[in-house]
């Protein structure tokens, strides 16, 4: 069950195909849409009987949220920028209307309680968000926490809804592996940042490890990743 | 649109909506829960929630679902009024600050997130798949109208029907949507629903037409900010295509927003002027007579009762708006 290459362009492509309107195409940046969820929301929903539309439908939706979610976050406060113009303005309602989006096409099929999973997500998501903002009385390990945890609850929450337990706490480290891979976390310094990087490389890996023999396809997968992660630049199976 | 005495009757459902609305901004976090019960407290028309209430009445009223309905829709206004207030860069909203003001734009951001969230979470209660279709059909579109509105900005050259097309998404589909999903709820037949559809939706742009004529001959206590201050932002308006017309009006709107942030209070004094001498205001009002016989024509075949003389009385108070 390894989502190869292509299944990953394949769904990239459904999801590009949602992102286009004409007006925002001019003005905002490509939204970036992130492969390593796209691989963790395939596999969930590989393990359900669904019909292949359905499941199509449901994964572009998460990821609508989640473009949604990270268009938001990238807006700044007035002091961390010069001007707030045109694209900050039209990136707030890029996100609203990915969010429409994704409420519409769950209508269209017809899956409300989806739509509640998902509405559900995002407000547990801004909880935290908020948390971690006002985070005066924190300890980093606490934050760092937060971050871990806004940063893969989109996928908890549709774990739930396709009742895969067992897998979760792995995807989760390991959604925090490529998050620490390719982001600095305020207000670490580089050499806290590798350190952290170091500890989620150990504690990942003896999660993968740690895996059920039962579940092996999603573990030789997992370890095949996570290889590839770290070591080379693809990430995917080749076809 | 204040609430008139006519809809004194309504009360006791519009209070069970408020306190409804309340609960469901009940959030975890104390600043999320607190900004959000400002907007709340704030006030505001609650016109949505009425439609809702009143569309409802037309059938058998099913007083839950109808909450259900009035509130998402209410915490679906709030949440773009709060994303707007960042776009608009709004320090006031019904006198009080913002969102944005009071706590920044993250905190804003995160706010109307959170709201949309709830609001969509509450109206996944109902399982009447047609619900669903046209309210996520209306929040697309209304989405579109809004980013339409900023690529619009200062565009001198567009026409009247970029005008409707676009007041149509930003005002008249919610409200057209709120008389909709009242009568589903009521399970009014389709010929019905449509009926109540259509006086929402020309309400709608007839309320907007005047609120864009109002942004020029209202005083500045009146409106709450100062006059002509949506030409300001760059909304071309209908009473501003109609000043177009006028080769002067037109040449002097051209060279005071060549520079659209230099503009002086002066200089806004002097087109606000220019453009009431015209035939603008006298013609865009017209144009909001004719929807509102359209509203009016909507309700005829629709069964007499204390609903509908209200929506008639709504209708009439729209359009004896004036300044």
């Amino acid at each position: 069950m390894y989502t190869t290459e292509r299944e990953i362009r394949q769904l990239k492509d459904l999801i590009d195909d949602k992102l286009r309107q004409t007006v925002l195409i001019e003005y905002i940046e490509r939204p970036v849409i992130d492969e390593y969820k796209l691989f963790f929301l395939d596999y969930l929903f590989k393990t359900t009987s669904l019909a292949q539309r359905t499941k199509e439908k449901l994964l572009v939706s998460v990821m609508l949220v989640q473009i949604a979610l990270d268009i938001h976050e990238d807006i700044p406060n007035d002091e961390d920028i010069e001007v707030f113009g045109v694209n900050q303005q039209l990136s707030i309602l890029a996100g609203d209307y990915y969010s429409g989006l994704y409420y519409y096409l769950l209508a269209e099929i017809e899956e409300h309680d989806f739509i509640t999973v998902l509405a559900s997500a995002i407000k547990h998501i801004n909880e935290l968000k908020m948390k971690l903002y006002f985070h005066k009385n924190h300890t980093l390990l606490d934050n760092v926490e937060i971050i871990k945890q806004i940063h893969s609850l989109l996928i908890h929450y549709v774990a739930d809804f396709v009742k895969v337990t067992t897998e979760v706490p792995v995807i989760e480290e390991f959604l925090f592996l490529t998050l620490l891979l390719n982001r600095p976390i305020n207000p670490l310094n580089q050499e806290e940042m590798q350190h952290l990087l170091d500890i989620q490389i150990q504690k990942t890996k003896g999660m993968i490890d740690g895996l059920p023999e039962e579940n092996n396809v999603f573990k030789n997968a997992l370890s095949h990743l996570f290889e590839t992660t770290l070591y080379q630049n693809t990430a995917w199976e080749k076809d | 649109m204040k609430l008139p005495k006519t809809y004194n009757y309504l009360k006791k459902e519009l209070d069970q909506i408020e306190a409804s609305l309340m609960e469901a901004i009940q959030a975890e976090h104390p600043v999320l829960r607190e900004a959000s019960t400002q907007l709340l407290q704030a006030g505001g028309k609650r016109i949505r929630p009425v439609f809702v209430l009143l569309s409802s009445q037309f059938g058998s009223v099913n007083l839950e679902q109808v909450k259900t309905v009035a509130v998402s829709l209410e915490l679906i206004h709030m949440a773009t009024l709060v994303h707007d207030d960042v776009i608009d860069n709004a320090e006031l909203r019904r006198g009080k600050p913002t969102i944005k003001k009071q706590y920044g734009n993250k905190v804003a951001m995160y706010t109307g997130d959170y709201i949309l969230a709830r609001a969509l979470e509450n109206i996944t209660q109902l399982h009447n798949p047609m619900i669903h279709k046209a309210l996520s059909d209306t929040l697309v579109e209304v989405s579109i109208g809004e980013i339409e509105q900023i690529k619009d900005k200062f565009n001198w050259d567009q026409n009247i029907r970029t005008y409707f097309r676009r007041i149509k998404r930003k005002t008249a589909l919610l409200i057209a949507i709120s008389c909709k999903l009242g009568a589903m709820t009521a399970g009014l037949p389709k010929k019905e629903i449509d009926k109540l559809y259509q006086y929402g939706y020309y309400i709608g742009m007839s309320y907007q037409i005047i609120d864009d004529i109002l942004d020029f001959t209202a005083s500045s206590s009146q409106l709450g900010k100062p006059a002509g201050n949506d030409l300001l932002q760059g909304n071309v308006t209908l009473p501003v295509l109609f000043a177009m017309e006028d080769h002067n009006f037109q040449q002097q709107l051209r060279q005071t927003f060549e520079y659209p942030e230099a503009v002086t209070k002066d200089e806004m004094k002097s087109l606000i002027d220019l453009l009431i001498n015209t035939d603008a205001i006298e013609r865009s009002y017209q144009i909001s007579e004719r929807y509102l016989e359209k509203a009016f024509n909507a309700l005829r075949d629709l069964p007499h009762n204390k609903a509908k003389l209200t929506l008639e009385q709504i209708a009439k108070y729209i359009g004896k708006r004036r300044a």
